[in-house]
């Protein structure tokens, strides 16, 4: 293993000193994904994932050995995507449906038409419906592409171990669960939802319920085979200019609740991916498991704000460097940002963009934020 | 390059004023003119039309992606296209000021971004009743101009008081309604008259 031989904390050691709060050598940083692949070859671009893999995944290695392996890397290969989203989401793949300079693009389907569709969930299960209604849609071609995307993934994690990196999922530590509240939103269209909550919340609360009652079965069943360090979930669109606190406690905060508890039971840290303003829910969020849970936000919530209700209940946060920032702005300001966070969070942080680097990231502003996180002068 | 962009609800007619403002902008003047579509799955403008280029953009986690991939988008269009407007069709629940605040924050060289919050009068109050109110407050607060749709489904009565109740509670907005071709008529005199940066804080609205 070369991992970090420079520093003192092994990654993944400085990554959970940083959820404990018990001073990491240096504030985490997670550069990752297929944004890191210019630094190694400024011909790169998420396109090659497709047209030819197994180069853009030693290009992606190397980026990462040139950042020191500090930090996460991940490889995508977007066409196997469509046969698994459980909602029926499907992505373009840039160089193949899409421009190849571009990101995954992402096609949202309003699948559930009818509102019946809640009675259906209730009354027969999720799968069962996933089955009947949603699965109908994936073609052939989704599932030959799914067994491609994990052959990549192996391919990939066997080049991650043999360089000593840590990839993004945490060498597959990471179990990725959905939540009801972001499945039924994407299944009736985000408006259709809000409506749905305010005329029918009995019910959307029981088919929220029914999913994610599945998804915890189905978690407790993985466990048993593979020792998942993490379960990360979502909270999307939901958020302080979508919805007002008092449907946002009745509908979406039972379930962040549900997995908190999910996560106390099973002993592993929750990850929560959150898009969008929050910032008038950080007195709840303070009360999720402290040193255990890791809010991802996507640079719309003001966390210098949330920070005293965060860091008094020792919640930690991945972000949360705006991604227009990273692509659009200056490394002056990419890496005032970042210290400004690590002022607010203290231990508490994992240096990221939010909620993901944008693709066209200025490679200078990857190293502005590297640089804050080790604490080193920009220039 | 001047931006414009439409926010509003899905169905409230964000497609059919932008097909009417490209049809105004070109009727004088021989230019170029780029649309942005960011509803997700649907791309619903013809593209066979002289002088026009019409672009998906949605990315790869439907939610933010607008703002991140929309300076890449908009410094390719210049640079292949050279369009001297670029209208930006917004998603159904996106943020018109989160749009605006990036361009405002980080693309200098964009002088004029204008936001229309496009809103169905036929369905203002059943959905201001239903559960949006929230969404529905947060866009009309974020854009520059409110325009209030399909009038003619509505009582002239229940119009004016859509209306009113739309001034009062954005006295800074301009708000238009009438038919879909005289609120376009209205809105394409204003931005060909439209010269100043809007200064739009997308951090400044928190839940109500």
């Amino acid at each position: 293993m070369e991992d970090n031989v420079k520093y003192e904390n092994p990654y993944k050691e400085r990554f959970f000193r940083a959820i404990h709060y018990d001073h990491p050598d240096h504030t985490p940083f997670t550069g990752h994904d297929m944004v890191i692949g210019k630094i190694a070859d400024p011909s790169y671009c998420p396109g090659d994932n497709y047209t030819r893999p197994e180069w853009a995944m030693d290009v992606l290695i190397k980026a990462a050995k040139i950042l020191d392996g500090d930090v996460l890397v991940g490889f995508d290969y977007t066409p196997g995507m469509n046969a698994m989203m459980p909602e029926g989401t499907r992505y373009l793949t840039p160089g193949k449906d899409c421009d190849k300079e571009l990101g995954p693009q992402a096609m949202e389907h309003n699948l559930m038409e009818d509102p019946d569709g809640y009675d259906y969930v209730i009354e027969h299960g999720w799968n069962a419906y996933k089955e009947k209604y949603i699965d109908i849609y994936k073609t052939p071609e989704d599932f030959e592409e799914m067994e491609k995307y994990f052959g990549y993934l192996e391919q990939f994690a066997g080049k991650c171990a043999e360089a000593g990196l840590m990839q993004y999922d945490f060498n597959g530590s990471m179990y990725m669960a959905s939540g009801g509240n972001y499945i039924f939103s994407m299944l009736r269209g985000f408006s259709t939802f809000l409506k749905d909550c305010r005329r029918m919340p009995e019910k959307v609360k029981e088919a929220i319920a029914v999913y994610n009652n599945e998804e915890a079965e189905g978690f407790k069943m993985f466990l048993q085979e593979m020792p998942y360090d993490f379960i990360m979930t979502n909270m999307s669109r939901t958020d302080n200019n979508t919805m007002s606190r008092k449907m946002f406690e009745e509908i979406v905060w039972p379930e962040v609740e549900f997995f908190d508890k999910l996560a106390r039971e099973q002993d592993v840290y929750m990850v929560m991916h959150i898009d969008g303003d929050y910032t008038a829910d950080a007195d709840l969020l303070s009360t999720l498991h402290a040193k255990r849970t890791l809010l991802q936000f996507d640079g719309f919530a003001d966390v210098v704000k949330m920070a005293p209700f965060l860091t008094e209940g020792k919640i930690s946060v991945w972000g949360d460097i705006p991604p227009q920032m990273m692509s659009m702005g200056s490394s002056e300001a990419v890496y005032e940002r970042c210290m400004r966070l690590k002022d607010a969070m203290g231990d508490g942080l994992i240096l990221s963009a939010g909620c993901y680097f944008p693709l066209n990231s200025r490679i200078e502003n990857i190293w502005a934020m590297k640089k804050a996180a080790l604490g080193e002068p920009l220039k | 390059m001047k931006l414009i962009i439409i926010g509003g609800l899905k169905g409230s007619g964000k497609t059919s004023l932008i097909s009417k403002l490209i049809a105004l902008l070109q009727r004088d003047k021989d230019i170029n003119i780029a649309v942005i579509q960011n509803e997700v799955g649907e791309v619903k403008l013809p593209q066979q039309k002289d002088r026009l280029e019409v672009s998906g953009l949605s990315g790869g986690c439907i939610c933010c992606t607008l703002t991140a991939g929309l300076s890449d988008m908009l410094s390719r269009l210049k640079r292949e296209y050279d369009p001297e407007y670029v209208l930006v069709e917004a998603s159904g629940e996106a943020m018109i000021e989160k749009v605006s605040g990036t361009v405002r924050d980080f693309m200098p060289e964009i002088r004029n971004c204008l936001g229309i919050t496009v809103c169905d009068a036929s369905e203002y109050r059943e959905n201001m009743d239903s559960g949006l109110d929230v969404l529905i407050g947060s866009q009309l607060s974020g854009g520059d101009i409110i325009v209030l749709t399909k009038g003619d489904l509505v009582a002239p009565a229940a119009m004016d008081d859509v209306r009113g109740e739309l001034i009062d509670s954005y006295p800074d907005k301009t708000v238009i309604s009438g038919k879909m071709q005289d609120i376009a008529e209205e809105l394409y005199r204003k931005i060909i008259s439209t010269d100043t940066p809007k200064k739009i804080d997308y951090f400044s609205m928190r839940r109500r």
